[in-house]
């Protein structure tokens, strides 16, 4: 595998992806989500999830444990962008990365990249340009729930910026096997829409029928390993480090070994 | 040069190649023809490396297609690909030339002087979308003469375009035809009659006849003349007397067209004496050229 031919790829994938129409209304509506969620939070109001009443509350919506360590032993308004970011990304990674080969098996462009270049240079590249975009998005993101977190929470700046960094690193890292299931949706489907719908409803899907099954049949529960969604919780509460990212990797290397093996036989 | 055995590529149940052997060697441009559904389209793409084959292998310069050792040294023309409509063509072109293997500012000078060779130099800022579809086309070509490629594979280069493109795009294979093995497919008979020096007609998913043009048309051998009217019953007859004529036949079923073979060594005469016969027998004539016309060879062999 020629590493020139990958950065190449993916450096030209990243340029793209901030100009294409996709990728610009793909910003513009999560940004616009982020700046409505941020500003929001920007009068400190995730600070009264910090006192007895809200922390109550908070408790009996999520776990305990998770409560106390996200409102109690950090900072709240980070906390919640926190909170909310991992709930909202797998949906907007599945988006974001939506597009990684499908669009150019569907209007034939790979036809031109293939002469010059192998297969699996493609799919990789692609694939690292899709991770350099949603990396350098949700840094964006990261950094201002730092600043306006800094501004709302009585912690110090230090306190908030080490905090944000795990929250960064969570963040990526739990990005990363969605990524890896549009580059496998993409190659199986050849079309970017379709492949954006399918891995959503295929997440929704699991997601739903995993939590009702596992109501009456615990075992059933399993289902939702399909997805990386259960190690979200650990990811949270930053324990089992890891372990978790060992796990989000190993996620990570199944849908990519799956997709590649689908880019690599099919017809372009 | 591309060797493909045994062939075979199928849809479902459709056979669209079925046992194709053909050897396409280096020197003048070899041209693919046949009739739609033929599997013109599907050979193409298969020698391309676009599908994979059902059965049987296809191998350039003795490696598969699109094989490590060819990258670079193929470029390929796919017939209904389009650039990304919204990039800069300088730039996707520059693109490309950085994955052949060039520096950034040496990829942007081949660029720059790929689309000056298609005549697209005062619009190498602009986006397809900003294009005639002619010039996306020449943009399209003008990525296949990116460095050196020792082959190049052409898709109907020059369907949709008007006769002056079309005859800039066949001057520049014609003149780079030395440099390079060009492989092109079309419709267009005459064009491929213009370029190329061989011929490989399919038909039903299968090779009917590979040969040289000058070969198969008889240029030497043959005459063909195009009439005002349909022949007139019995000319066939009057000219098959002519001394050196071996045969004559109204072609097709309108008769516009007679084809006339003769010995190789009379062609004068046999030229000067025909003439004289349609003269004779009240036949007006609008054409009479030298050997057979490809495009009625190659309905004949692919009926």
């Amino acid at each position: 595998m020629n590493i020139q031919h990958i950065l190449v790829l993916a450096r030209y994938d990243v340029s793209k992806a901030f100009v294409s129409a996709r990728g610009v209304l793909f910003l513009a509506l999560y940004g616009i989500l982020w700046f409505w969620i941020l500003y929001s939070l920007a009068g400190g109001s995730a600070n009264w999830l910090a006192g007895p009443e809200g922390n109550a509350v908070v408790s009996w919506l999520l776990d305990p444990s998770l409560a106390r360590h996200l409102f109690l032993d950090n900072p709240p308004t980070l906390s919640v962008a926190f909170l909310l970011g991992m709930s909202l990304l797998p949906i907007f990674v599945l988006w974001g990365a939506g597009d990684q080969t499908a669009s150019d098996i569907d209007n034939q462009y790979l036809r031109f990249i293939i002469p010059r270049c192998g297969r699996g240079e493609i799919y990789v590249g692609r694939f690292l340009g899709a991770v350099i975009f949603i990396t350098l998005v949700h840094l964006l993101v990261v950094a201002a729930a730092v600043f306006v977190s800094a501004y709302a929470d009585p912690d110090s700046f230090a306190a908030v910026a080490g905090f944000g960094v795990r929250v960064a690193w969570a963040v990526l890292i739990y990005g990363l096997p969605y990524i890896a299931m549009m580059s496998l949706f993409g190659a199986m489907t050849g079309s970017a829409p379709v492949a954006v719908l399918v891995a959503i409803s295929a997440y929704a899907i699991i997601s739903i029928a995993g939590g009702l099954l596992s109501l009456n049949w615990p075992e059933a529960g399993a289902i939702r390993y399909l997805t990386p969604s259960p190690l979200k919780g650990p990811l949270l509460v930053g324990e089992s480090g890891i372990l978790t990212t060992l796990g989000m990797l190993a996620y990570t290397a199944v849908y990519f070994a799956i997709g590649w093996r689908i880019f690599s036989r099919r017809d372009i | 040069m591309i060797r493909a055995q045994r062939l075979c590529k199928f849809f479902g149940n459709v056979r669209a190649l079925n046992g194709i052997d053909v050897e396409i060697n280096t020197g003048q441009p070899t041209g693919l023809v046949g009739p739609n559904g033929a599997g013109k389209t599907t050979l193409f793409s298969v020698l391309c490396g676009f599908l994979r084959p059902t059965e049987g292998e296809v191998t350039i310069d003795g490696h598969p297609p699109l094989a490590r050792p060819l990258h670079g040294r193929i470029a390929i023309l796919p017939q209904d690909a389009v650039l990304t409509p919204t990039v800069k063509i300088s730039e996707q072109l520059s693109f490309m030339a950085e994955l052949q293997g060039m520096t950034r500012s040496a990829a942007k000078a081949e660029a720059a002087r790929a689309l000056d060779i298609v005549g697209l130099g005062n619009k190498a800022n602009q986006a397809p979308d900003a294009l005639s579809h002619g010039m996306k086309k020449r943009a399209a070509i003008a990525q296949c003469f990116l460095g050196e490629p020792a082959l190049v594979l052409l898709d109907e280069p020059t369907s949709g375009l008007d006769p002056n493109t079309a005859g800039v795009i066949k001057e520049l294979i014609r003149t780079t035809a030395d440099q390079r093995k060009f492989v092109i497919s079309s419709h267009n008979l005459a064009d491929i009659e213009d370029l190329c020096g061989d011929v490989v007609i399919l038909k039903s998913g299968q090779v009917s006849k590979h040969e040289k043009i000058d070969t198969l048309v008889a240029r030497t051998t043959a005459l063909t003349v195009s009439l005002a009217s349909s022949a007139p019953a019995g000319i066939e007859e009057k000219l098959s007397t002519i001394e050196g004529v071996s045969a004559a036949e109204a072609i097709g079923e309108d008769r516009i067209q007679l084809r006339v073979l003769f010995d190789s060594g009379m062609e004068t005469e046999v030229q000067v004496a025909v003439l004289q016969t349609l003269k004779t027998n009240g036949v007006d004539f609008r054409e009479l050229s030298r050997g057979e016309s490809l495009e009625s060879k190659v309905r004949e062999i692919s009926q």
